[in-house]
C-alpha cells in the first residue's frame, strides 16, 4: 500500500490529532493506532516521533495532558483537547475545506476539458 | 523459566531508560512516556505469540535509537538541552568553590587548634600546612578508593544544593572565628595564615593543573577527546 508524501503527512498532523483528541481523550499508542486505522495504513506515524508533536501542542495550548491509570492498571499520559485547540481546529476545518473545494473545482474543470 | 524472562524484561526496560536518561534532551515525563509506549508495543507483540526478548527488540526498533529520538525531542526541548549542557559546568565551579571555602577555614581552625594545645605562634604556619594537605591526602585517598570499589557517586558529591549550602556554613564560618580569633591573635598571625593558604592554592592549582595535562594528552592519545561532553 502506497503511503502518502512526508510533507502531506506533516501538514495534516495538528488537524488529525485535534479531530482524534476531539472525539475523546487518548494517549500516544491509541493515537497512532487509530490514525493508521483510519486512513487504512496511508499514514502511519513513527513511535518516536508522535511525542513532540503532541508535546508542541501542549506547549501552544491546544491540548493538555495528564497521567491516569488506564482500564489495564497501567499508567498512561493521557492528552485531551482544550479550548483554544477546538478554536485552532474550527479554522483548520475551514482552511482545509477551501483548499479541497479548490482542488475538486481544478480537477472538475480539467476533466471537462478532457 | 517464566519468571526469568520477567525479570529479565523489567531489567532490559530499565537499561534502555537509563541510555534515554543519560540522553541530553529528555526529561523524566518524556521517557515515562516512551515506556508506556513501548509496554504497549510489547504487549500487542506478546499477543501475536512472539517472546518477550523479541518483542522488546521490534518494539525498542519502531521507537527509534537514541540519535533519532535526540533529533526529535530537540525540537521541542531547547530549555532542557540548554539546562543539561549548562550543569555539568555549573557543578564544577561550585565543588571548586566549595573545596576552597573549606580550604579558607582551615587555617583558622588551625590557629584555634594551636592555642588549644599550646602551640607557639611561630609555628602555626606549619599546622595550618599540614593540616590542609592531610585534608586533601585524605580526600583523594577516601575518594579513589571509593572509585576503585566501584560506589564512587558523582552525583551526591556535586549535588547543587549540598555544595551551595556548604559554600554558605564555610563563609559564615569563617566569618564568626575571625571574628573570635581577632580578639586573641595578633593581626601578622593572620598575614602568615593567608600566605600558608596562598601557597596551598598555588600546591593544589598544580596538582590540578597536572591532572588535567595528563587526562587530556592521554584522551588525545587515544583519539577519543570529545570536547562537547
Amino acid at each position: 500500500m502506497e503511503k502518502l508524501s512526508k510533507e502531506l503527512i506533516g501538514a495534516s498532523t495538528i488537524p488529525i490529532i485535534l479531530s482524534i483528541l476531539s472525539k475523546n481523550e487518548s494517549y500516544g499508542y491509541e493515537i497512532i493506532q487509530n490514525v493508521k486505522k483510519i486512513s487504512n495504513g496511508k499514514i502511519e506515524y513513527g513511535d518516536g516521533t508522535l511525542y513532540p508533536v503532541l508535546h508542541k501542542l501542549e506547549k501552544k495550548e491546544l491540548i493538555a495532558s495528564y497521567w491516569k491509570i488506564s482500564d489495564s492498571g497501567r499508567k498512561r499520559k493521557y492528552y485531551k483537547i482544550s479550548d483554544k485547540g477546538k478554536k485552532e481546529l474550527f479554522t483548520e476545518k475551514e482552511n482545509w475545506t477551501v483548499i479541497n473545494q479548490i482542488i475538486s473545482k481544478l480537477w472538475k474543470i480539467e476533466t471537462s476539458l478532457i | 523459566m517464566e519468571n526469568r524472562n520477567k525479570f529479565n524484561l523489567k531489567h532490559s526496560i530499565d537499561v534502555w531508560k537509563t541510555e534515554l536518561s543519560q540522553n541530553s534532551n529528555m526529561t523524566r515525563d518524556n521517557i515515562d512516556e516512551l515506556e508506556s509506549h513501548l509496554q504497549d508495543e510489547i504487549h500487542e507483540l506478546l499477543k501475536l505469540g512472539l517472546s518477550n526478548a523479541e518483542s522488546l527488540l521490534i518494539a525498542k526498533n519502531r521507537i527509534g535509537n537514541i540519535e533519532k529520538l535526540t533529533t526529535e525531542y530537540s525540537k521541542v526541548n531547547n530549555e532542557v538541552y540548554f539546562r543539561n549542557t549548562i550543569t555539568p559546568y555549573l557543578k564544577g565551579i561550585l565543588f571548586f568553590l566549595t573545596y576552597i571555602s573549606i580550604a579558607e577555614l582551615l587555617p583558622n581552625l588551625s590557629i584555634l587548634i594551636a592555642k588549644k594545645i599550646g602551640i607557639h605562634e611561630g609555628y602555626l604556619h606549619l599546622v595550618s600546612i599540614e593540616l590542609l594537605i592531610l585534608l586533601t591526602f585524605i580526600l583523594l585517598v577516601f575518594f579513589y578508593k571509593k572509585y576503585k570499589h566501584g560506589n564512587f557517586n558523582m552525583q551526591k558529591l556535586t549535588n547543587i544544593p549540598v555544595l551551595v549550602s556548604t559554600i554558605i556554613v564555610s563563609k559564615i564560618l569563617i566569618y564568626l572565628s575571625t571574628t573570635i580569633l581577632l580578639d586573641s591573635v595578633e593581626v601578622s598571625t593572620f598575614g602568615i595564615m593567608g600566605a600558608v593558604l596562598y601557597g596551598y592554592q598555588l600546591l593544589f592549582g598544580l596538582f590540578i593543573l597536572t591532572i588535567s595535562c595528563i587526562i587530556y594528552y592521554s584522551s588525545r592519545h587515544a583519539h577519543k577527546i570529545k570536547i562537547a561532553k
